[in-house]
């Protein structure tokens, strides 16, 4: 079996066993359809009818949608997986399957995500949309610019959640210390609320920080927040953060494959 | 009943010991904690800074909303948070088999055995949001104000409480218990703003089948002096604690009869 069809095959393994549990998609539908209509109505209460800091409510109606479906297609359980595959050994089978562990992981967690997207996120996206509104791309140059944004800030997101988990071949038990970074990252990405919003202080220290690039970004691009002249300067800052966490990763990699403890299995 | 509390205790002493076995580890966790909270706070301040009011509401009487939900929620979770999201795992498992052969409750054995002490540090962490608020409010600080926020956060507990316990009841009759994922983590921040902004429905929800308005909404006001009560009259803002003990025993009992139609699946 070739590599492309071996990862295609994972990537739609992760899907299908997303549908072994629906009920579970349900109450997921549920969970993050009462999140976003909770935020949505905060906005509204916010914003009222008209603009406030040039901002609308479709603007953010249209952010709060796409922030969650870039956030949660391009998610990864890597973090997790790699800590609990360390703490019942099971990753000593890792080592030795003939397959790229990364890419292995990446394409099982897209599989996961097309199918919450599709089930979840489209659904409250369609009618969020009829109700308050959602904006497409002002021209076609600006949605190029989005997609190759949006491949930048996914493998951003994917290198980072998967830096965290290798973390885990020496924090042996830090179930708790990825959620936070999460926290953190979900802070300076401006997944709470826009960058643009934020105070001037703050929004100078997410500069020097990699997770604006994640999401908020590829995001800012979409809406015409970031003037197309400064375009090709975010992309190559996205550039260079992929290029910098690609680094970390393989050191990191390198040195933990010397250094992992099988715990048992 | 005193050696039955002496038991307890040393369980929870010894799980305590247990977590502080990778010493990096716990250290990292309860910094991370604090940090994601704290940072979590300093955004939404700012956020409704920005905007000066949310609703009425201003900064730092949403500071304290988010004060009291997450200090409820702390306390909380230190007891149930491992029955919440290890106990479908357990039964799926046969796990829970040993659960039932202790000379003790099913519930107080698995609250014992997941106690979590990290959660304490958050609690910590809440007090003094609650303490900013207050401060800030400029509101007169005396004996009956303490015993105000004391029993607004102890009836918070009981409510989230009541509500882990509810979901985690689901467990017995669900073999993938989905309510035990991300369902609460989604919903709780519903509590966190006023929800005098949701519609009248949602807020009757919230205050009668499940009433979370009771975590933070109605308790704030009692400290604040708001008067945002909707449709219901302004002697909720004192009824926390009431409802929040009368809502934990109602879980309790489902709690109870959900586990009697426990059916091991081998160990």
């Amino acid at each position: 079996m070739n590599q492309v069809a071996l990862y295609s095959l994972t990537l739609w393994y992760g899907l299908k066993s997303k549908l072994t549990y629906r009920l579970s998609s349900v109450f997921e539908l549920l969970g993050k359809f009462l999140e976003i209509f909770a935020q949505i109505l905060i906005w509204v209460a916010l914003l009222g009818s008209g603009a406030r800091f040039d901002t609308t409510l479709s603007q953010m109606v249209t952010y709060l949608i796409l922030t969650r479906v870039v956030s949660t297609l391009f998610a990864t359980q890597a973090g997790n997986e790699i800590s609990d595959k360390i703490d019942d050994g099971s990753i000593a089978n890792d080592f030795v399957r003939p397959l790229n562990f990364k890419l292995y992981l990446l394409c099982n967690d897209l599989g996961n995500n097309f199918f919450k997207v599709l089930v979840v996120f489209l659904p409250i996206g369609v009618l969020a949309g009829l109700r308050y509104g959602f904006l497409l791309p002002q021209t076609a140059a600006q949605g190029a610019a989005f997609l190759v944004s949006l491949a930048f800030g996914a493998l951003l997101t994917f290198y980072y959640s998967y830096i965290l988990g290798l973390l885990s071949f020496w924090l042996i038990k830090n179930p708790f210390l990825r959620w936070h970074f999460r926290n953190v990252e979900q802070i300076f990405s401006g997944q709470f609320f826009p960058i643009w919003l934020y105070p001037a202080w703050l929004s100078a220290i997410t500069e020097f920080l990699p997770f604006r690039y994640f999401t908020y970004e590829p995001l800012a691009i979409y809406l015409g927040k970031t003037p197309v002249s400064e375009i090709p300067r975010v992309l190559l800052i996205q550039a260079f953060w992929l290029v910098a966490l690609y680094a970390v990763e393989r050191i990191l990699w390198r040195r933990a494959c010397k250094k992992v403890l099988v715990q048992g299995g | 009943m005193k050696k039955t509390l002496a038991v307890l205790f040393l369980y929870m002493r010894v799980k305590a010991k247990g977590k502080y076995e990778y010493r990096a580890a716990f250290w990292l966790d309860a910094l991370s904690f604090l940090f994601g909270y704290g940072a979590q706070t300093l955004l939404m301040v700012l956020l409704t800074q920005k905007f000066d009011t949310i609703n009425g509401w201003t900064p730092f009487e949403v500071m304290l909303l988010y004060a009291y939900t997450l200090a409820s929620y702390t306390l909380a979770n230190a007891l149930l948070s491992d029955v919440m999201w290890s106990l479908s795992r357990r039964i799926r498992t046969g796990d829970f088999d040993q659960t039932l052969t202790k000379p003790m409750k099913p519930l107080t054995y698995e609250i014992v055995t997941g106690f979590s002490p990290y959660y304490f540090l958050h609690f910590f962490l809440a007090l003094g949001m609650v303490a900013i608020g207050v401060t800030q409010l400029h509101v007169t600080v005396t004996p009956l104000t303490i015993l105000q926020i004391a029993c607004g956060i102890l009836g918070g507990a009981c409510v989230q409480g009541g509500v882990l316990l509810l979901f985690a009841s689901a467990s017995f009759f669900w073999i993938n218990n989905p309510l035990t994922g991300n369902f609460y983590t989604n919903i709780r921040p519903l509590i966190e703003y006023p929800i005098s902004v949701y519609p009248k429905f949602f807020q009757v929800l919230l205050t009668t089948l499940i009433p979370l308005a009771f975590v933070s909404f109605y308790p704030v006001q009692q400290i604040s002096g708001r008067q945002d009560f909707g449709l219901f009259p302004p002697v909720v803002r004192h009824l926390s604690l009431p409802v929040g003990i009368a809502f934990l025993l109602i879980a309790y009992a489902v709690f109870a009869a959900a586990s009697k139609h426990y059916k091991s699946t081998g160990s």
